[in-house]
């Protein structure tokens, strides 16, 4: 039953026929795991709790940066350098005081994700890199929960439901991790601050068709949409059975092996923390920043050669080979894909990346421009 | 018959092109639509895409088959 304060707030959900008191009684009862508060979380827990999922979990590691607030529009200002789940649930329940949130700032991973999935029943994927949707779509198919995924490049996005009563899944739409070209780093492309609100209302509401059990789930399909044509395109997408299901369903867990990426690998890469960082910085070091041009904050008070990812290939020569080398990006990815292609074009007798990248730094040393 | 060619994100920047409409010559055996491409613009072999004929996803474009239209979708993973 519903209260009467809950009546009032959900008065014009109950006047749907398609989803009346039963249906409303349907969300409250409800688990719905968010993975990722960024550009698509944002949208997706603001109309879930709007609606009245009875239980949401948020997740995600990552800080709010200044740059994400020209689409991440549940923070503000005050938000700036705080762990994005707990301040999206400290937002949130402002909106909706029935509605129970869950917030897990350390993030998914191997270890986690079997144990925090397996506690909803509508899992949502807003993450930004192959890894982790390759680890969450798994989780999903080994614990049998449905998954509303969406993903953002620029002016367009996809979304798609998968793993819905046994339909395709996300490696029927990419068995494995694509090519390393295709493959645009996390802060170089750009995306125009609407977008992931287009493509995170279109996912929120598939969540809430699951959740009701209405409408035509978008299960075996791929629709893409296109912001500057207003395109959009449904492709069918059939299911296949990629091997690695069965070697997971095997052995029973999920290992680090099966989710690397050119964004989150790398065996072989000397990998330095900030204490030897800075202790680095007496000695005669060479230090790259990776980060593209437009990328804040500048680290003035070190002599730093900047060479934007996007310009590695044309520009490596300006490195000195000789000397000790340490690449840095903002958050510790890129710098080790740079070491990575740099391995590939010339040699370097000492190289290594910025664990955490420049960002842990200049934390470190409240630094501001 | 022509078909419409709509390439997607990166791979509209790596071909220059949004769209395109390509005349397929009669086809008395399958086409490789993958072979296809990559030898018209040569940039695609180092990117991964999945080819759609008709809002399927094959990478053939079967004989005595013609084809409205032909995408050629690259992944993306931002959020």
């Amino acid at each position: 039953m519903l209260t009467s304060e809950e009546q009032n707030l959900y008065s014009r959900h109950l006047l749907l026929e398609e989803v009346g008191e039963k249906g409303q009684l349907r969300l409250k009862k409800s688990r719905v795991l968010v993975i990722g508060a960024g550009g698509l979380g944002c949208p997706v827990l603001q109309y879930l709790t709007a609606a009245g999922i009875g239980t949401i979990g948020i997740v995600d590691f990552d800080t709010v940066d200044k740059s994400n607030l020209h689409r991440q529009v549940l923070f503000n200002y005050d938000s700036i350098g705080k762990n994005k789940a707990n301040e999206a649930e400290k937002r949130l329940s402002e909106c909706n005081p029935f509605v129970n949130l869950n917030s897990f700032p350390s993030g998914i991973n191997v270890e986690n994700a079997l144990e925090i999935i397996a506690n909803f029943d509508i899992i949502a994927d807003c993450t930004d890199n192959y890894s982790t949707r390759f680890l969450i779509n798994d989780a999903c198919v080994l614990l049998n929960k449905p998954l509303v995924y969406s993903a953002i490049y620029k002016f367009e996005g996809q979304v798609s439901v998968f793993n819905y009563k046994n339909g395709p899944t996300y490696r029927c739409l990419h068995p494995e991790m694509p090519k390393s070209d295709s493959i645009s780093n996390c802060s170089e492309s750009g995306v125009l601050g609407v977008l992931p609100g287009i493509l995170g209302t279109l996912q929120a509401n598939e969540v809430l068709k699951l959740a009701l059990k209405i409408g035509e789930p978008l299960s075996g399909k791929l629709l893409i949409y296109n912001s500057l044509s207003n395109r959009s395109t449904s492709f069918n997408l059939a299911k296949s059975h990629p091997d690695i299901y069965t070697a997971i369903a095997k052995r029973g867990y999920l290992t680090k092996e099966d989710y690397t990426d050119s964004c989150s690998v790398v065996s072989h890469i000397n990998e330095i923390d900030l204490e030897e960082f800075k202790n680095s910085l007496q000695k005669d070091v060479q230090l790259i920043d990776v980060r593209e041009k437009n990328e804040l904050p500048k680290v003035n008070h070190l002599e730093v050669l900047e060479i934007p990812m996007s310009e590695l290939k044309e520009r490596f020569s300006e490195i000195n080979p000789l000397k000790d080398t340490i690449v840095f990006c903002k958050g510790g990815s890129r710098s080790r894909k740079a070491i990575q292609e740099l391995n590939e074009l010339t040699t370097i007798t000492q190289i290594s990346s910025l664990k955490n990248g420049i960002d842990a730094y200049i934390k470190s040393e409240k630094i501001t421009q | 018959m022509n078909t419409a060619i709509n390439y997607f994100g990166m791979i509209a920047e790596h071909v220059g092109k949004e769209t395109e409409s390509i005349q397929f010559t009669e086809n008395s055996s399958a086409i490789n639509l993958r072979e296809y491409f990559e030898s018209k613009y040569p940039t695609l072999r180092t990117l991964s895409y999945k080819i759609a004929v008709n809002q399927e996803f094959k990478d053939h474009l079967d004989s005595g088959i013609t084809a409205n239209e032909i995408a050629l979708l690259p992944p993306f993973a931002g959020g």
